[in-house]
């Protein structure tokens, strides 16, 4: 088929955007670890409450200002309520719904991920800034879907 | 519909030689990329100051 | 060609369908503008009504009823232009269809009215509504694909007449489109038949969520291209007509429809890079597939830049940009369609993004992404369908586009524009503020990162009251094109190839190879993923919490 010369010029500096982008993404995902969440863990959806580790949602201390905040959702609400952390602190997110599908999101940050029934997920997330962060659920989940917040507090080290 | 499509060939061959200036429309699609590039890395930039 | 009006019951057959489609668009709009109003805590809905009961309605009636009425109407209109009068089955498919669609839509409506369906328009399992408004949905479909039937068999009736010769343009396209809707309805109607109709109606207890999801998202992708398709036809092949041009290339036109039948569907993982249980190598390559669906739209902006310069260029422009001056600016026919191309250069910017892997963390489930799609279908897909209004209605009623109607037409888009930049910028910006979509008034206890999004709504409401407006004038133009403008021929603008183009390869034909290729190319993306959902993802109980 035959194309004008300025047409191929265009299409291979079109292309080449294309791949740029998506070596840029494919690197720091694949190189360097951002990979979108992508938990694989599955559980009974019925059985959340009495599943390890979300029987006791709440901050765990698992190393030298390294936590792990076990969340679980529920319409309209994220459990545990108030969390507190200190600045810098390393927090591994895990989360699962105890009914239907949400987000977790916290305003501000890259921690953004669906939360499916049946199915864990989890991010990772270093807290640089000090400040109050709201959690919500991005995902509407029934008529209280607006209610569905908490927040974490991340204190002065 | 038919006579819309160039049957005789000495005819094409004249099509394939005369090609008309595009550079109005090669600088469009140029700044359309730029467009492209610039808010891409824009976003790329929040992710990175978020990480 | 022969510029006569359609036979009168191929126009009926079209009018049909428009009409529905504006009708759908009236109510589906004013649920738009009492959400902006509530979202920017101006309103509180009286007792009864929810936001999300609205909200619901607002994306069946305009993303799913609007748009396939009126593509459906515009895609027959075509074909009975380009291939001759409908023959009778193709006639009785689409009569057809159209009373199927017109039921499902009926019947959905009721029950989104009723609020036994505020599931919103991607009905995410496992939310569960009354079994009937996914049975009016399902009849949808099934509808759109008795019209389908009789879309392809018009073809294949041209083709048989015609052998050894190329299809004409928008005919090949609409069947492009056709082939593109019906492989990408396969998989929501696997999942509404076999997944939620049986649960909702408590034959079985549980869903497999992640399986709903993915076999919906298989179809959603693939949907906003069905969107698109059409709104394509109109700038490839009835712009050049009415800007007094001709048609780039024939052949690249078809290859471009072609790479959309081929690209546009393995790659609905790209709305699920944020979800459990698909691993981050079968999102990466769909991704990869994502990518490859841009490079269609690449060449499209070549072809129509290059239509406008040429056609300039023959009227006597001079310079690099003398052409933009030749443009008919104060033809409406142009000009809303012109707008909605601009206004996808931003829209397939933020397209791209949000398609981009681990960056989709920044705006997921953000107002950037309401943004984004009322900048793709609300604006390059609406604009573009009125712009085809403007003429085919009144070629269809046997009436004429007076300079007044054209002139509200342009005023028209200029509201349309003006409300857009104003409502989609706000959701743009304030989503990567991290404001969520599809969600009321709130402001999480007086959070202060929620109350800096305040302003943005408010200007977001601004922006809807602006586009309500705009709606109120195309309902007047198209109404007074129906039954009140003075009695004329209008021209229904086919474009003609460039006598310069190459002859078109038949080859772009062959719909055996390409339906192949994309079977290949969907095979590829999701048969292992969709193994491992199958196996894995546990099952779900159903939910009615609203």
């Amino acid at each position: 088929m035959h194309l004008h010369k300025l047409e191929k010029v265009w299409l291979l500096i079109g292309i080449g955007t294309l791949v740029m982008f998506l070596t840029i993404v494919g690197i720091s995902a694949f190189a360097q670890g951002h990979h979108p969440p992508s938990d694989l863990t599955t559980l009974d959806p019925q059985k959340v409450d009495t599943t390890e580790p979300f029987n006791q949602p709440g901050l765990k201390k698992i190393g030298d200002n390294e936590y792990e905040l076990v969340i679980v959702s529920q319409a309209f609400a994220f459990m545990p309520n108030d969390i507190k952390i200190p600045e810098g602190a390393k927090v591994h997110i895990i989360v699962t719904s105890k009914d239907v599908v949400h987000g977790l999101e916290i305003v501000g940050t890259n921690v953004n991920m669906m939360v499916t029934p049946g199915h864990v997920n989890s991010l990772t997330h270093t807290f640089h800034k000090p400040g109050s962060y709201l959690i919500i659920c991005n995902e509407y989940c029934g008529t209280g879907h607006q209610m569905m917040s908490t927040k974490i507090e991340v204190t002065k080290a | 519909m038919a006579k819309e499509f160039i049957s005789d060939k000495k005819e094409q061959e004249i099509a394939q030689k005369k090609e008309y200036s595009l550079f109005g429309t090669f600088l469009s699609v140029l700044m359309l990329a730029l467009f492209l590039i610039l808010s891409w890395f824009g976003v790329y930039y929040l992710f990175i100051q978020r990480l | 060609m022969k510029n006569t009006a359609l036979h009168p019951n191929d126009g009926k057959l079209a009018l049909a369908h428009i009409a529905v489609g504006y009708i759908a668009l009236f109510l589906g709009a004013i649920a738009g503008l009492l959400q902006a109003f509530v979202r920017s805590g101006t309103l509180e809905l009286p007792a009864g009504i929810g936001y999300y009961q609205l909200l619901t309605a607002h994306g069946v009636l305009l993303a799913l009823v609007f748009t396939t009425f009126f593509i459906i109407g515009f895609l027959y209109a075509s074909m009975s232009r380009t291939t001759g009068d409908l023959t009778p089955f193709a006639k009785k498919s689409a009569w057809i269809g159209f009373w199927l669609m017109t039921i499902g839509t009926a019947i959905t409506t009721v029950m989104i009215l009723l609020n036994k369906a505020t599931v919103l328009y991607t009905f995410y399992a496992p939310l569960k509504a009354s079994p009937w408004f996914y049975i009016g949905l399902t009849l949808v479909v099934v509808g759109s694909w008795v019209s389908g039937a009789g879309m392809f068999s018009q073809y294949a009736v041209w083709k048989k007449k015609n052998e050894g010769k190329p299809s004409p343009l928008l005919s090949f396209m609409a069947v492009a489109t056709m082939i593109l809707w019906i492989i990408a309805t396969l998989g929501v109607a696997v999942t509404v038949l076999f997944q939620f109709i049986p649960w909702s109606f408590g034959l079985v207890d549980k869903i497999n969520v992640l399986l709903s999801r993915t076999l919906f998202w298989y179809f959603g992708h693939p949907l906003v291209y069905f969107w698109l398709l059409p709104a394509y036809m109109c700038w490839y092949v009835i712009i050049p007509k009415i800007i007094g041009g001709k048609i780039f290339s024939d052949s690249l036109a078809r290859l471009a429809f072609v790479l959309f039948v081929l690209f546009s569907i393995p790659v609905g993982f790209h709305h699920q890079i944020l979800e459990s249980g698909i691993t981050p190598f079968w999102k990466f390559l769909q991704i990869v597939l994502t990518f490859m669906v841009i490079v269609p739209s690449l060449m499209t902006a070549f072809a129509l830049f290059a239509t406008f310069e040429i056609s300039g260029r023959e009227k006597g422009a001079s310079g690099l940009f003398g052409w933009v001056k030749k443009l008919p600016w104060t033809d409406v026919r142009f000009f809303a369609p012109f707008m909605g191309m601009l206004v996808f250069i931003p829209g397939g910017a933020g397209g791209i993004i949000n398609a981009s892997n681990q960056m989709n963390q920044v705006v997921h489930n953000t107002l950037w992404v309401t943004g984004h799609f009322h900048l793709t279908v609300a604006t390059t897909v609406a604009l573009t369908f009125f712009g085809i209004s403007y003429w085919l209605v009144p070629h269809l009623t046997g009436r004429t586009l007076t300079p007044r109607l054209n002139k509200l037409g342009i005023i028209q888009t200029v509201f349309w524009c003006i409300g857009m930049f104003l409502m989609s910028g706000a959701m743009h910006t304030v989503g990567l503020f991290g404001a969520p979509r599809r969600t009321a008034y709130t402001t999480y206890g007086d959070h202060p990162q929620a109350l800096e999004w305040m302003s943005y709504q408010t200007i977001m409401a601004v922006g809807g009251a602006i586009l309500f407006v705009a709606i109120l004038m195309i309902l007047y133009i198209v109404i007074n094109l129906a039954v009140a403008a003075p009695k004329g021929t209008e021209e229904f603008p086919v474009g003609e190839v460039h006598e310069d183009a190459e002859k078109t390869p038949l080859l772009l034909e062959n719909w055996k190879i390409w339906i192949g290729l994309s079977v290949v190319l969907i095979v590829i993306a999701y048969t292992v993923p969709v193994i491992d959902i199958i196996e894995n993802a546990p099952s779900s109980p159903g939910f009615k919490f609203w």
